[in-house]
């Protein structure tokens, strides 16, 4: 190659290398703020993707937020369980309570490696759905079964500090 | 009019007579340089788009970075693939571009970015897995195992065969079909490892735009190799109808093969450029041959000259006349519109003296500065003398040809000892040089054309080997 038109190149190499950081490093501080502290026994994550549903400040360390109002007849509030591991990654549950019953659900989760996304991505709306649907009830979405079981331990705890 | 009105236009005429078209070449290296660019800049492209979906963010443990690193390790090799396979796809402006010599140099460099950024990618990711799993290296594997991986498994290994069999010390020991063949397969390795892509990489998942990115990257190259290794060699074929008319003996060993057809004016070809043939009777269509054209492309004509050196070549020179012949090509910038400079250089040994007459008789350059010199151990083995010393005698053309042994480490005999590049021609930075012959013959030119201070845009080669 002419000296040239090596320096051209490499400049024009470097410039889409550095425009992918800069996009990169912007959507990636997000990402890297919702990635969740490591405080259970999965200590690393190869991927982390929020779910859809889920809301920018939740955050899977913290036991409870607590918008508690104190009313006789139930719990109202949100409320967010404790991330609960399981093979291949965890899965966070948040749940809104209106007078003790279950208005809305959503989870985050985080995942070891890429494949599991898409069982997440397919099994935690269903689980959402089937939780406000029976105020509590989570039965195994087949095909994902560590996810429904993590889902499970997660919904308990966020249900405890209720 | 008057007779005095026309004298002057006739000697404007004359003139114009001559005055030979100024060479074509000049953009040519530019060309070149481009294409190279174009590949380091898409890889650049494939690891920014990585870098975009946040990527750096990823760099948090020793598992995902292992992971990540995997995945830009798969992002580059998959890169150089799709730009290894848009070479071999052989789209005439990319080939007349670069030329065979660098096709081939870089078919060989972008193998191994290939075959390294596989395996580093099998290793970082496997490995990245392997640490966060509770069960190491078989959790991973259990967790990664599905149909898609097995094929992607399975376009390793492929990838591995091919991969030795290219190592010199290995591809001697094959023959050329079976080797052929085998490399064949990467083209199965390429399928068997698109599924896990789309099905197990995070940033093709549907609806993203990089799924969109290398889906058409993918399908572009696809089309591409179907549209010029496979339609456009049967269409010409077919249009052309070439056919073997003639098989004439020039030497002990040596035979001009004529082909003629239709419509050849209006296949783009030029003297100095190559087809592959392959002539369609029971015995040799499973062969096809390299050949490059010995005489400028006329008359509905098509001409090589083959040197018998095997049971291959001297069975295609015992084919009947009227058998027909399958073609690829035209290949190669070995020609006349490559040309930088007013003057020329043409150097040929061996067989390598049959795209040099070829191109020697298309070119446009002025005879008096063109020069052609032709090497050879025994003066038997002067493939064509006879043609070269009419035609060149005709135009006034300089002739050299040197014969006896090759002097140790140099391109001349022993003889000639005391010519250079430099003292055959007047002016040689004012030249270019086409050379073509034995890879040993043509790297002493290049090495010598180089020291005596020549720009590699003024020194063209054309290598004969597999």
């Amino acid at each position: 190659m002419k000296t040239r038109n090596t320096i051209l190149t490499a400049v024009a190499a470097a410039g889409v290398l550095g425009t992918g950081y800069v996009l990169g490093t912007g959507s990636g501080s997000t990402v890297a703020a919702t990635a969740p502290a490591p405080t259970t026994s999965n200590p690393t994550t190869a991927a982390t993707q929020p779910s859809t549903s889920v809301e920018a400040t939740t955050d899977s360390a913290t036991t409870a937020e607590a918008t508690q109002e104190a009313t006789s007849a139930g719990a109202t509030g949100t409320f967010t369980g404790t991330a609960a591991s399981h093979r291949h990654g965890s899965v966070t549950v948040t749940v809104t309570l209106t007078d003790g019953v279950i208005t809305e659900a959503t989870a985050s989760y985080e995942v070891m490696e890429d494949k599991s996304i898409e069982h997440n991505e397919r099994a935690i709306p269903t689980l959402n759905s089937q939780v406000v649907a029976t105020n509590g009830q989570v039965s195994t979405v087949s095909g994902s079964t560590y996810t429904s079981e993590a889902y499970a331990t997660s919904l308990q705890s966020a249900l405890d500090q209720a | 009019m008057t007779a005095a009105a026309h004298a002057p236009a006739r000697a404007v005429e004359a003139r114009h007579a001559q005055v030979y078209p100024p060479p074509r070449g000049k953009g040519r290296a530019d060309r070149a340089d481009l294409v190279a660019a174009f590949g380091w800049v898409s890889t650049a492209f494939a690891v920014t788009l990585y870098l975009a979906d946040g990527a750096l963010g990823k760099f948090t443990s020793l598992s995902s970075s292992l992971y990540a690193l995997g995945v830009i390790a798969g992002l580059v090799a998959t890169n150089a693939m799709l730009y290894m396979l848009l070479l071999a796809a052989r789209v005439p402006v990319i080939d007349r571009a670069i030329g065979q010599v660098k096709a081939t140099q870089w078919h060989k460099q972008l193998g191994q970015i290939t075959v390294m950024g596989v395996l580093a990618h099998v290793l970082f990711t496997v490995g990245g897995l392997a640490v966060a799993n509770a069960e190491g290296l078989w959790g991973a594997i259990t967790l990664l195992w599905s149909n898609d991986l097995a094929l992607a498994l399975a376009a390793v290994v492929l990838l591995l065969v091919i991969s030795v069999t290219s190592v010199v010390a290995v591809r001697r020991k094959l023959r050329y079909e079976v080797w052929h063949i085998i490399h064949l397969l990467s083209y199965i390795a390429v399928a068997f490892a698109i599924p896990h892509m789309f099905s197990m990489g995070s940033m093709m998942l549907p609806g993203m735009w990089q799924r969109t990115y290398w889906a058409t990257l993918l399908l572009a190259v696809g089309v591409a190799l179907l549209a010029y290794r496979v339609l456009l060699p049967l269409y010409r074929s077919w249009r052309h109808d070439l056919r073997l008319v003639e098989v004439h003996r020039i030497s002990p060993n040596s035979y001009h093969l004529t082909f003629r057809g239709r419509h050849l004016d209006r296949l783009a070809v030029e003297g100095g450029q190559y087809f592959n043939w392959r002539l369609l009777d029971k015995k040799l269509w499973t062969h096809q041959h390299p050949f490059s054209l010995s005489a400028a492309p006329h008359d509905d004509t098509l001409r090589v000259t083959v040197r018998v050196v095997g049971d291959g070549t001297s069975e295609l020179v015992a084919a009947k006349p009227g058998t027909r012949v399958f073609i690829e090509g035209p290949y190669g910038g070995f020609t006349d519109s490559a040309r930088t400079q007013e003057g020329l250089l043409l150097i040929g040994a061996g067989s390598g003296a049959a795209p040099i007459y070829s191109m020697l008789e298309s070119t446009t350059a002025d005879p008096a500065t063109t020069v052609v010199v032709l090497r050879a151990s025994q003066p038997e083995d002067v493939m064509m003398e006879q043609e070269f010393r009419t035609y060149c005698a005709e135009r006034g053309i300089a002739l050299h040809i040197l014969i006896g042994p090759r002097h140790e480490g140099r391109w001349v005999n022993s003889h000639y000892a005391v010519h250079t590049l430099g003292s055959l021609v007047g002016d040689l930075k004012s030249c270019d040089v086409f050379v073509c012959g034995p890879t040993g013959f043509i790297d002493a030119v290049v090495a010598e054309a180089q020291e005596l201070g020549l720009p590699d845009e003024q020194i063209h080669e054309e290598r004969f080997g597999w």
